[in-house]
């Protein structure tokens, strides 16, 4: 999907993560991060392809670190985390139900992503 | 806009006009569905859960609710007539006084005169209801299901926040809604707790969420809460699904939580927004919440996948426009425009605001006549509860 500018919306001015409204189909482009009122906050590079609807990096984090998206935590960093990076099931677990250790292999299989989940 | 639909017997509002055939059991059910056959407005819901009474309060609650809709203008439930949840008990849990009227096989004669009486009364109910015309109701009386599902990144950034902003200005004329999916709001606790109208409402929904929670995380019992369509649509946490759906409630207090159980299925009283103590399974949700006394449903969806209920009209809301494109011919909202930046959430909610009344006053949502029709219920097994959180007194 692509909708002309690569574009990744912010929920919230606490949020370390943005959605990306487009595929982002290589590293190194530069993804306008847009607040829910729509103003430009700022520019991002991007350090791999993320599909649309997934979730892009806006900070380096480490292992254990919270992720926020909507102002609330929605899980902690499984391993660190680049700036631009795409941040999904491989680098993001629950805190509550995380997906069941077997499930997590095929869907990681599945979507193809780049990097095994090391969580141990 | 003014409203207007078929005022009950005991002052509800139907914005349909259908019949409801029950079977107690499940061993009616082709007779049930011969029944059925000729008439476009009559639709049967068949118990599958067995005829014992003791354990079954819920099926009884969820049959009664069920003939208790609005948009339901006359019931005949069909019985063996040996079945331990009797048709009797189900009319006595029944709160509205519509025609009810009861056929038990055994003593009737057989399954074709069963087929010939019921069609009989079907027929005579609509007779007495020929002359029916819609008249005015105040959007007071409007009550309305939030369901999501086949959701993916979309749903929590323009399907359920378009949604979320009409019900703002719904609730704000003194409309009701109810949401439900108490396991889809785990890492949106503290969201919801802070719109409790008052403490005791806070306290109601930290309770509920953390029941929830503990039937679904027994230890060394794997379940799935992001299934493989979520996590290909972007969703990473059951805190990200949660707190993305939780948007379709909108921003305004929370008037209560509606008891689920094997003692009641509660009603809203005050109009305002209500949680459902009920399930995320999507026909069981659109079971309960017709039995909740909705009369309309709005469900919010990423991949497109159209689920609707057949007694109460759905719409049908995408927030993907990639989805909406392939799916249009169900799709009645295209909130896929705020991700292309064609609108905002404000106007995609003024649109779906207005299809809520055009369609409460009669206009037919796309997949109207073709949606769920079926008895899907959340049936809490009494032998977990009891287990997990002790015996009832």
């Amino acid at each position: 999907m692509d909708f002309s500018d690569k574009r990744a919306f912010k929920m919230h001015p606490d949020d370390n993560v943005a959605t990306c409204l487009s595929d982002i189909s290589c590293p190194g482009e530069e993804v306008q991060i847009v607040n829910i009122d729509g103003t430009i906050s700022r520019q991002v590079r991007s350090k791999s392809a993320i599909p649309f609807g997934n979730k892009i990096s806006l900070g380096c984090l480490n292992a254990g670190d919270p992720v926020y998206k909507y102002g609330h935590c929605i899980g902690g960093a499984s391993r660190s985390i680049d700036q631009g990076e795409w941040v999904h099931i491989h680098n993001l677990e629950s805190r509550r139900i995380p997906i069941p250790e077997g499930r997590l292999k095929t869907m990681i299989a599945m979507l193809n992503l780049p990097e095994m989940s090391i969580r141990e | 806009m003014e409203l207007k639909g078929f005022i009950r017997s005991d002052g509800k509002i139907g914005i349909r006009n259908l019949y409801l055939l029950i079977g107690v059991c499940d061993a009616v059910e082709g007779i049930l569905k011969h029944i059925s056959t000729p008439f476009e407005d009559v639709i049967f819901v068949t118990s599958e859960h067995g005829c014992p009474a003791a354990g079954n309060e819920q099926v009884v609650n969820n049959l009664a609710g069920l003939a208790d809709n609005p948009n339901i203008a006359g019931v005949v439930m069909i019985s063996m007539g040996c079945e331990g949840v009797r048709p009797e008990t189900v009319r006595e849990k029944m709160t509205s006084h519509k025609p009810v009227s009861i056929l038990k096989v055994t003593e009737i004669g057989g399954s074709t005169r069963t087929i010939r009486k019921a069609q009989e009364i079907i027929k005579d109910m609509k007779d007495q209801n020929a002359s029916l015309k819609r008249e005015p109701f105040d959007v007071s009386q409007l009550v309305v299901g939030l369901k999501c599902g086949g959701s993916d990144t979309t749903s929590g950034i323009a399907g359920n926040p378009s949604v979320g902003s009409a019900m703002d200005r719904f609730i704000d004329m003194s409309g009701t809604a109810i949401f439900t999916e108490p396991i889809e709001c785990i890492g949106g606790e503290e969201a919801l707790i802070r719109r409790a109208v008052n403490e005791k409402v806070a306290q109601d929904i930290k309770h509920t969420l953390a029941r929830e929670e503990k039937r679904w995380t027994i230890p060394g019992v794997e379940l799935e809460f992001m299934c493989i369509g979520n996590v290909a649509g972007g969703l990473t946490t059951i805190e990200e699904k949660s707190l993305g759906a939780i948007h379709k409630s909108g921003s305004r207090k929370i008037a209560g939580v509606l008891e689920y159980s094997e003692k009641m299925i509660e009603k809203p009283g005050q109009p305002g927004m209500y949680l459902q103590d009920g399930t995320m399974l999507h026909s069981h949700c659109i079971t309960h919440l017709a039995a909740a006394g909705c009369q309309m449903l709005i469900f919010i969806t990423g991949n497109g996948a159209p689920v609707g209920s057949r007694m109460m009209p759905t719409i049908t809301v995408c927030g993907n426009p990639l989805s909406y494109e392939k799916l249009k011919d169900d799709m009645d909202i295209n909130a896929g425009q705020i991700i292309t930046g064609a609108k905002t959430v404000e106007q995609v909610g003024e649109i779906i605001l207005n299809k809520i009344f055009s369609v409460a006053n009669g206009e037919q949502p796309k997949t109207e006549g073709i949606s769920y029709s079926g008895f899907s219920i959340y049936r809490r097994d009494p032998r977990l509860e009891c287990l997990l959180f002790g015996k009832k007194s």
